[in-house]
């Protein structure tokens, strides 16, 4: 049971031992329900007995009262004892469920953190759980109770009389076969609704992420026109949905009063004919009105399962997403990086098809070719950003494909176009390079990196609040920010992507002073665009469509690539 | 604002329309349908007390009460099925037209306001805010309506049926509500605000762990700002239970009394018996009560939620106005044939410092200027005025000879060619794509363009050519290859006033090299203004503005700007030396 509770609803061990507990507990909450009634039924035996001369039992008033106050505290300590396992678990739950979340994202390849998507699946996922309480703490523990207190109370009734009994309980399967068999057509339906409704999102978000080729085109009505009709669309199949779910819902509660007149018919015939006392017949048909109602909880509860299926999907997910772990510790010989015939594409469009060369340490290794080439991609997958599809990637003589990515991390410093910055200061911004560094070395990395010039500026100068993903400051500005980052962390692979150093005319000059200084007896991979910038290198890895064009240096290729005299010779018209 | 004072219903319904009279015909069915579903146990009780108080069964009588009793049991769902379908119609009506009035107003934003906006942040709060308000829409206002009923209800049951029992049955209603109530108190107010406002906390530390990670990864920080959403997650965990454990005793009591209406209704019974003496008739109308009185409890729990829900809508219905808060363009309704472009004594600030201090310049029609500066000096900014992405407070630019805030909004957009850093395209196929430039352009006008603009490779590497859909699945462009398409589509746009916002940032040189050469090829008869960052691409402009600190400074041809030895000659050798930088050199 326990098994099936993790795999349905994507539980913890811990979660689904609980979910039991729940249900265990709310199934005397559901039984003590059942207490009033029985008063009620003494009280009416007791005196239609006496108005019938049928022989019942004979309880004073005093007796009544004693029940009453014994079984309001019974059921008090009951509900509470419920109250609290239930929501102390469900809550528990969640919150474990969420930091589990946070533990998995952290551990996805880094590929995955430059889309979008990922952050709002995230957030969603966060936000999920909040209906996840919900469903649990109302739904589900409700309807596992509800159906074993409810056959406890069938078989109570079978036992008492079982032909009343059955006049009573067969519109129950009838029912709950209603919505079983409706269930599939309903799942479809809201995964439809989903789909739309995942559509307009995504319409919506492109619209606004092309509001500046909108405007500058007069595209207005038309995107207004084309996003409406998928609203639109949307809507209709929402509507379609609750409606069909209503009505499916509808007939099936139906179903269930017929059961009243089972009852009464059945048990009018069995009074006259002598088999039933006056008070069996009266129990019976005031049940009628009441032993349905949980029934038609659990139909209710039904739509909330579907919405709980959405929000399993999501979880699962994220747990299907390859997570990427391996040893904590490396054995580091040297900091040659070595590509053995790599091939990595995604989504069935390979982009490396069998490249192979080493990047020596100590040495420059610049990667170039016409956009589209590979060579960003390489990079990456020498940071294990991805997992290749086939062939090694080695740092010394360790497969990085077996280390840890954090602990692989350690070794590399990144400068890329894309700056991540924190809401935080530019000294902790900074900082984030090396976290027990001390001031002085956060000024010294901030000076080698040329930040100084615009800290001194701001009106806090390097205790200066930067603003959400840093808004506050330039291209240039953010470079040299991870500029500093990278020299404070001194990690021995640098990674570089040389159109850094030429984002912003003014700072160039500044930002390459500080490049130079940084890669200074690195093992560096630059991804070049300016073929002029990189003729230095010690090795020059000329790429076309994912495979090695030509290797060797400036001189070498010269005499050797026509591809390269070609590239050259496009580049000094400027 | 204004608006909050008024009630969250009040705000709602003008999105309704039309459809409004629908929510008011779901409420009245939703009251009829309560009151149908109290039918079956008045039938129920016809039976017992018919076999209570006479000594021979009718069968007949059994029959057709039972067939009564089952018929209204599912007319009156039947009524509260419509009722919801009806209210959920409603609501999805309401919810579409906030969207619909929200992106409406949105698109036709200054370009200005999308500046410092996060597109995910600005749809999430119009499709998921609008989707707040729906449960409160649907659901909780026609089970509100089936509430309101029944004290009425009741009160005819009073007159009917002994109403000593009658008030008796009330009790565990009463004590419910009263329960309801001491659970509402500010306190309780003041920790759900508070812990509502974690949630949404939550939603923006999680976005920002998220994009944190990467950084995390590299530079192997894990715990910091992991145990940042950590302590939120817990902090959320204990505030809620703190909040749910405050209400223990009370939800407890409510569980055991709200449907129990027997240990109230038996003790008042028996006192009747014992007083009054009629047991038969006790007994009969006792048992009426007992019928009913669990359902009531049932419909006070439904509306129990709904200060939550309607709270929630408006919390979301603020949000939406808030961010569409801001001041819309007013447009006039002249157009020109004229393409200069002019500024006069302009000055501008997005709020704080001027980034344009008192700003005049002309280019004439034919001429190519370029924009030159350190970023922060306001060259960027300069463009966007010139395609009105904000308004100015001060100074005036004359497009054509007209000041541009009295064109026609379409026309000021038809006349201008925007080529921006990060151009973007669209989910559709290239040609598509292409022909948003110019609807009607021909084969040989597309081709031409994807020449002049360095494209014909893409297309050519390309399976489907221009049939290709961009954004699907295998295909995959470049930054620079996107860019190239886009300024395709600015070429076939043939607009009269081109403005470029560093076209070629990302561009590979060969592909530079084609595309600048094409710009000044389409620059006759025209007027171009260009950002440029590669100072190499301005050289042969017909004029330089030189900006420093929201002025310009200096102005005129390369050769002559070199001749001053000023401020350019600075930037002029800074870029050279950028240029001869080599790494590892």
């Amino acid at each position: 049971m326990i098994s099936y509770f993790m795999k349905r609803y994507a539980m913890s061990e811990k979660g689904a031992i609980n979910l039991k507990k729940a249900i265990f507990s709310h199934i005397f909450v559901n039984l003590t329900k059942l207490f009033a009634p029985m008063i009620a039924f003494m009280f009416l035996f007791q005196y239609i007995g006496i108005l019938k001369g049928i022989e019942s039992y004979n309880f004073t008033p005093l007796h009544y009262v004693i029940l009453i106050i014994v079984m309001m505290i019974v059921m008090f300590l009951v509900a509470r004892w419920d109250y609290v396992r239930l929501y102390t678990n469900v809550y528990n739950e969640s919150a474990n469920s969420r930091i589990d979340l946070a533990e998995r994202l952290k551990k996805l390849p880094l590929s995955y953190f430059g889309k979008r998507d990922l952050t709002d699946l995230a957030e969603t996922m966060m936000n999920d759980m909040t209906l996840y309480e919900t469903i649990f703490s109302h739904a589900v523990p409700q309807i596992y109770a509800t159906t074993v207190s409810t056959s406890v109370i069938a078989l109570m009734l079978i036992i008492y009389n079982p032909k009343l009994a059955f006049a009573a309980l067969w519109v129950i399967p009838v029912s709950l076969l209603i919505i079983f068999l409706s269930k599939k057509s309903q799942k479809k339906i809201v995964q439809s609704w989903i789909d739309d409704n995942r559509k307009v999102f995504d319409d919506l978000q492109e619209k606004i992420e092309q509001i500046e080729q909108i405007k500058s085109y007069n595209l207005e009505e038309r995107m207004l026109n084309d996003f409406f009709t998928k609203l639109n669309m949307s809507t209709k199949q929402k509507t379609k949905g609750e409606a069909a779910a209503g009505i499916f819902t509808g007939i099936a509660t139906a179903v269930l009063k017929l059961g009243i007149i089972s009852v009464a018919v059945i048990g009018v015939n069995m009074l006259m004919a002598g088999e039933i006392s006056v008070l069996v017949y009266i129990t019976f048909l005031m049940l009628t009105t009441s032993i349905y109602l949980p029934i038609e909880g659990i139909i209710t509860f039904m739509s909330m399962i579907i919405m709980l299926d959405a929000v399993v999907g999501r979880i699962k997910e994220i747990k299907t997403m390859p997570i990427q772990e391996g040893k904590k510790h490396m054995e580091i010989k040297n900091y040659d990086i070595e590509f053995k015939d790599v091939y990595f594409g995604y989504d069935n469009y390979s982009v490396i098809n069998g490249v192979s060369f080493i990047a020596k340490q100590g040495e420059i290794t610049a990667l170039i070719g016409s956009s589209g080439s590979g060579k960003t991609t390489l990079t990456k997958l020498a940071a294990r950003f991805w997992d290749i599809d086939r062939g090694k990637i080695l740092i010394g003589t360790e497969d990085i494909s077996k280390v840890e990515p954090e602990t692989l991390l350690k070794n590399f410093s990144i400068v890329f176009q894309d700056v991540i910055l924190f809401n935080s200061s530019i000294k902790d911004n900074i900082k984030i390079g090396k976290k027990d560094a001390t001031d002085d070395e956060i000024v010294r990395a901030a000076k080698i990196a040329r930040c100084y010039d615009f800290i001194n500026k701001m009106p806090e100068g390097i205790d200066t609040i930067i603003g959400e993903n840093g808004q506050r400051l330039s291209g240039g500005e953010r470079q040299r920010i991870s500029i500093a980052r990278a020299v404070l962390k001194d990690a021995p692979i640098i990674l570089l992507d040389e159109a850094t150093a030429s984002l912003d005319v003014e700072n160039e000059s500044l930002i390459q002073e500080a490049l130079s200084e940084l890669i200074k007896e690195k093992t560096v991979i630059v991804i070049a665009h300016r073929l002029r910038t990189i003729r230095n290198a010690n090795k020059i890895v000329l790429l076309n469509a994912g495979k090695i064009e030509a290797i060797g240096t400036d001189s070498e290729l010269c005499k050797s690539s026509e591809f390269y005299r070609a590239m050259l010779e496009i580049s000094n018209i400027r | 604002m204004k608006s909050k004072k008024k009630s969250i219903l009040k705000r709602l319904l003008p999105y309704g329309g039309k459809k409004s009279v629908l929510l008011y015909i779901a409420m009245i069915m939703s009251a009829v349908s309560g009151i149908m579903v109290l039918m079956p146990m008045i039938f129920i009780h016809r039976i017992v007390k018919n076999l209570i108080l006479n000594e021979i069964v009718d069968s007949a009588y059994v029959r057709e009460n039972s067939i009564y009793a089952a018929t209204f049991a599912g007319l009156g769902l039947f009524i509260y099925i419509i009722g919801l379908i009806l209210s959920h119609v409603f609501a999805f009506e309401v919810e579409d037209n906030i969207i619909k009035t929200s992106v409406k107003k949105l698109i036709n934003k200054p370009l200005g306001y999308f500046d410092n906006k996060e597109s995910g942040k600005i749809r999430n709060i119009i499709v998921s805010g609008a989707s707040e308000t729906h449960s409160f829409l649907a659901h909780q206002l026609p089970d509100m309506a089936m509430t309101i009923i029944s004290p009425i209800v009741l009160l005819v049951f009073f007159f009917i049926f002994n109403w000593k029992l009658g008030l008796a049955s009330m009790v565990p209603m009463i004590i419910g509500m009263i329960l309801m109530s001491a659970m509402m108190t500010p306190e309780a107010g003041k920790m759900k605000d508070e812990y509502y406002a974690e949630l949404s906390e939550l939603s923006s530390q999680t976005v920002e762990y998220v994009r944190g990670i990467p950084v995390v990864k590299t530079f192997a920080q894990s715990v910091e700002s992991f145990d940042k959403l950590y302590s939120l997650i817990i902090k959320i965990k204990d505030d809620v239970l703190k909040l749910t454990m405050s209400y223990m005793n009370k939800m407890s009591w409510f569980e055991t009394v709200s449907t129990s209406t027997a240990f109230f209704l038996v003790p008042v019974a028996l006192l009747l018996i014992k007083f009054n003496g009629n047991l038969s008739n006790v007994v009969a109308n006792s048992v009426i009560y007992f019928l009913i009185g669990p359902t009531f409890a049932v419909f006070i729990m439904r509306t129990a939620t709904i200060t939550q829900f309607s709270y929630f809508a408006e919390l979301s219905l603020n949000k939406i106005e808030n961010i569409l808060d801001s001041d819309d363009f007013i447009y006039g309704d002249k157009t020109s044939s004229d393409v200069g472009i002019e500024f006069k004594n302009v000055s501008f600030s997005y709020g704080g410092e001027n980034v344009l201090d008192n700003i005049s310049f002309k280019v004439n029609k034919g001429e190519r200027v370029a924009l030159v500066g350190m970023s922060g000096s306001g060259k960027t900014t300069v463009a966007r005025l010139a395609a009105r992405f904000y308004d100015i407070k001060s100074g005036v630019i004359f497009i054509g000879g007209i000041n541009i805030k009295d064109f026609e909004k379409d026309a000021l957009m038809k006349k201008i060619a925007f080529v921006f850093q990060n151009s973007k395209l669209f989910k559709m196929s290239l040609r598509d794509n292409l022909l948003i430039g110019k609807p009607d352009a021909t084969d040989e006008e597309i081709d031409s363009a994807l020449i002049n603009s360095g494209c014909k490779e893409i297309i050519k590497g390309l399976e489907n050519g221009l049939d290709t859909v961009y954004g699907t699945r295998g295909t995959y462009f470049s930054g620079g290859e996107t860019q190239r398409l886009s300024i395709a589509r600015a070429f076939l746009k043939n607009a009269d006033i081109i403005i470029l916002d560093e076209a070629t940032a990302f561009a590979d040189p060969e592909n530079e090299h084609i595309i600048q050469e094409s710009f000044k090829k389409l620059s006759k008869n025209k007027t171009t203004l260009m950002i440029a960052h590669k100072l190499s691409t301005v050289i042969d402009a017909d004029r330089i503005l030189v900006m420093e600190k929201g002025k310009i400074v200096e102005e005129g041809k390369h050769s002559d700007l070199i001749a001053i030895n000023g401020y350019y000659k600075k930037l002029w050798d800074e870029y050279q030396k950028s240029v001869n930088w080599k790494i590892g050199g």
